[in-house]
């Protein structure tokens, strides 16, 4: 794969969309081709970029040094509806699918499958753009963006079945129950005590319709699946210097290392300086006020708290990086981009410092 | 012993025979309507709440049997279910903080080894569970409709498996289901008997739609026995007075943005605002109006400079920088908890804002700042909320 892959991971509110912002920039200013996929639902991507809507194909952000920077956040239902009308032979299928009730339901609810669209969405990308040198996914937050990594082979495992297989038989119009052998016709029987033969035909009719679009899925869920297990794809775990949020970190981080991905960097993000750290145990008996006092205790925690996340992540990965907050943040247009290209470099420099420490350059 | 609450054990007869069921077909065997009902019993006299009153967030109330504590990841979500589980068992409840998430972060907080699908005690009247889908089905065909040959057969088959792992819905039905049969059948088949079920599900866009998962699928025309359990769910799901959700959030912004747009979504699924809003790691109570520049926070400065005489001359700068950012955070945090309830009620259409719970920030609070201190200080605070009547 010529793309390389970086998937940023992390508990809820860690800076990992503008982590992923920010490196975007600091890739795409360096010269090479980058993507920006935001998979979280809340839209972060566009507020992090300060841009507006982005569609769901993506589209090329205006560049403060003229890189190539595209960016998309993703819609799964709109996602899903563009896969299943490009696979449709015509527009009677494509009516016929759009009425389906599994169909409806599915693009309603895919709140659970978001991942592996993302996975999937991902692969179209390389494949429409294979000129492209990173693609950078922004995950969902918390430990349900595992499911990215173990999504493929879930869908897989489910449209590949042999129970699908005799599921969709039997919507077929020359697939009568006898066909199925005894053993499997007992199987539908029971299957269709527990859900009724209605939705078992329905569910049939609606496995031959999307048959090509899962076709397509699965090929891209394949490429996915090979993707993410290429030695250049990165997973970076993100973590506030927060107890909560290494938690998250150390769980995905074994999560990740059971699907059989080891993830290598792990990123403390808006750390506080080391010379705060240090003047932190004496500042409460400084504190001139009762809410001095209590500010005094926040800070100590929350220096304490760093030290602690620090603790937690070195023996699980080969890298752990403080990334500072930046100050100009909260500024406004090129200040802002600038700040963030900034955090972005640092963030690169960690990642090429892990590839050269395991001879991939 | 470690395990779940036990009352006098009184097995109710079998549930009910699966042939049967099917033969019935969707009339079910009768035994649906006494579920229902029997629960309204249950909680009009033993729980001596008043039916029939106006159970939303703003009118005062009491909690219902099953609670689900919603927010977005990172909020401190299972804090507050943990928090909320030690305040109804300090009233003497029985209480059961039910997880679903890929480890148990509760057991750990109360110093025992992680728990699996099996209700374990963590703390006087208090146990917790991490729901495991595969073993929620299991209950449901072994235990429940004593169908231990088919699910052998059948159900744990490797093809039946993979469809029930990714078939969309099923492991949110199965949750929901769980839910159920802890509050009804399980008092009868396992001797279970709950006063509260605390729900700790995954982060906000899953949690969210959880609630629209029976209706969902309900629509895909299902027959036998889902229908029936999504019939349910679902009843279970528009009774105030068997469920309820609860919204946690913090004073970050991002937590405050997703919440006031999650608030009316959970509102809209359940058909009834939130029993009420928690604000997480609040600071106002603690340090006041803050105001937002540094430079205009006098105690600021003097820290600042005794802290800078303390540490070495090269650190001084950094040291007041780093004060700085810590402090324009925390007066944020401030200004955003002081506008939060105003713009909550606000997104609820509700006329004025009521049922916001402060929990202070564990590190602002003089303590050891240990998970049980925290969830001690946490409970405290959420205690008007359990009381009778509920939050004012």
């Amino acid at each position: 794969m010529r793309t390389r892959l970086t998937l940023l991971l992390g508990g809820g509110g860690v800076g990992k969309t503008t982590l992923a912002a920010a490196l975007g920039l600091a890739l795409s200013s360096s010269g090479r081709r980058v993507a920006l996929l935001g998979v979280d639902p809340a839209r972060r991507l566009q507020s992090a970029l300060a841009v507006g809507e982005l569609p769901e194909l993506g589209r090329a952000l205006p560049h403060p040094s003229g890189g190539e920077l595209r960016a998309a956040v993703l819609r799964p239902e709109e996602t899903l509806r563009r896969w299943v009308a490009d696979a449709c032979p015509d527009d009677a299928t494509r009516a016929r699918l759009l009425e389906n009730a599994f169909f409806l339901a599915l693009a309603d609810r895919l709140a659970a499958a978001t991942d592996a669209i993302a996975a999937a969405r991902a692969a179209e990308w390389a494949e429409r753009e294979p000129d492209l040198d990173d693609l950078v996914v922004d995950t969902a937050p918390g430990l349900a963006a595992v499911e990215l990594l173990a999504r493929p082979e879930k869908i897989l495992a489910f449209v590949d079945g042999r129970l699908i297989r005799w599921i969709r038989r039997l919507a077929s119009p020359f697939g009568s129950h006898r066909l199925l052998g005894r053993g499997r016709q007992k199987l539908l029987d029971n299957l269709s005590a527990l859900s009724g033969a209605d939705a078992l035909r329905a569910f049939g009719e609606f496995i031959s319709l999307v048959e090509n679009s899962l076709d397509t899925m699965v090929a891209r869920l394949e490429r996915a699946r090979r993707w993410l297990r290429h030695p250049s794809t990165e997973l970076v775990i993100v973590t506030a210097p927060r107890d909560d949020s290494a938690a998250v970190a150390v769980a995905l981080a074994g999560a990740a290392r059971a699907l059989g991905h080891a993830p290598r960097l792990a990123v403390v993000n808006r750390a506080l300086p080391d010379a705060l750290l240090r003047a932190a145990p004496a500042l409460a008996d400084a504190a001139p006020t009762a809410e001095a006092a209590a500010f005094a205790r926040f800070v100590a925690g929350d220096c304490r708290a760093q030290a602690r996340v620090r603790a937690a992540l070195l023996p699980l990965f080969p890298s752990v990086r403080a990334l500072p907050e930046a100050a100009d943040l909260d500024a406004d247009g090129p200040a802002r981009l600038a700040a963030l290209s900034a955090i972005g470099a640092q963030l690169a420099a960690a990642l090429a410092d892990r590839a050269l420490a395991r001879g991939h350059v | 012993m470690e395990g779940p609450a036990r009352t006098a054990t009184g097995r109710r007869g079998r549930a009910a025979d699966f042939a049967q069921r099917v033969r019935w077909g969707r009339k079910g065997c009768g035994g649906e309507r006494e579920i229902g009902e029997e629960i309204g019993e249950e909680i009009g006299h033993g729980h001596g709440l008043g039916l029939g009153l106006g159970f939303a967030m703003w009118e005062g109330m009491a909690l219902p049997l099953v609670v689900y504590v919603l927010g977005k990841g990172g909020v401190g979500r299972s804090t507050i279910a943990a928090a909320l589980g030690v305040a109804c068992a300090a009233r003497g409840e029985r209480v059961l903080v039910m997880q679903w998430a890929i480890a148990d972060a509760l057991s750990g907080w109360f110093g025992r080894s992680a728990a699996t699908h099996e209700p374990q005690a963590i703390a006087p009247g208090l146990d917790t569970m991490c729901f495991s889908a595969e073993e929620s089905l299991r209950e449901y065909f072994v235990d429940h409709l004593k169908l231990g040959l088919f699910y052998d057969a059948v159900v744990r088959s490797r093809h039946v498996r993979r469809f029930t792992r990714a078939a969309p819905g099923f492991e949110e039905l199965m949750f929901l289901g769980h839910q159920m049969y802890l509050t009804t059948l399980a008092r009868d088949e396992r001797g279970w008997a709950y006063d509260r079920v605390v729900v700790d599900p995954p982060a906000l866009g899953h949690g969210l739609s959880l609630f629209g998962v029976p209706r969902a699928v309900a629509t895909f025309g299902l027959g036998g026995l889902l229908r029936e359990e999504c019939a349910r769910v679902q009843a279970m799901l528009d009774d105030a007075r068997r469920s309820a959700a609860l919204v946690v959030t913090t004073p970050e912004e991002l937590a405050i943005e997703e919440t006031l747009e999650l608030a009316p979504r959970v509102a809209a699924e359940l058909g009834r605002a939130p029993v009420a809003c928690v604000v997480n790691r609040a600071a106002s109570a603690r340090l006041g109006a803050l105001p937002p520049r540094p430079s205009e926070c006098a105690w600021l400065a003097t820290l600042g400079e005794r802290a800078a005489v303390a540490g070495c001359d090269e650190d001084a700068g950094a040291v007041r920088e780093g004060l700085a950012r810590v402090y324009v955070a925390l007066a944020r945090r401030v200004a955003r908890e002081a506008a939060f309830p105003a713009a909550l009620a606000r997104s609820l259409g509700a006329p004025s804002a009521r049922g916001v719970i402060a929990v202070d920030d564990g590190l602002l609070v003089d303590g050891d700042g240990a998970p049980a201190t925290v969830i001690a200080q946490a409970a405290a605070a959420l205690a008007p909320l359990v009381a009778d009547g509920g939050a004012r």
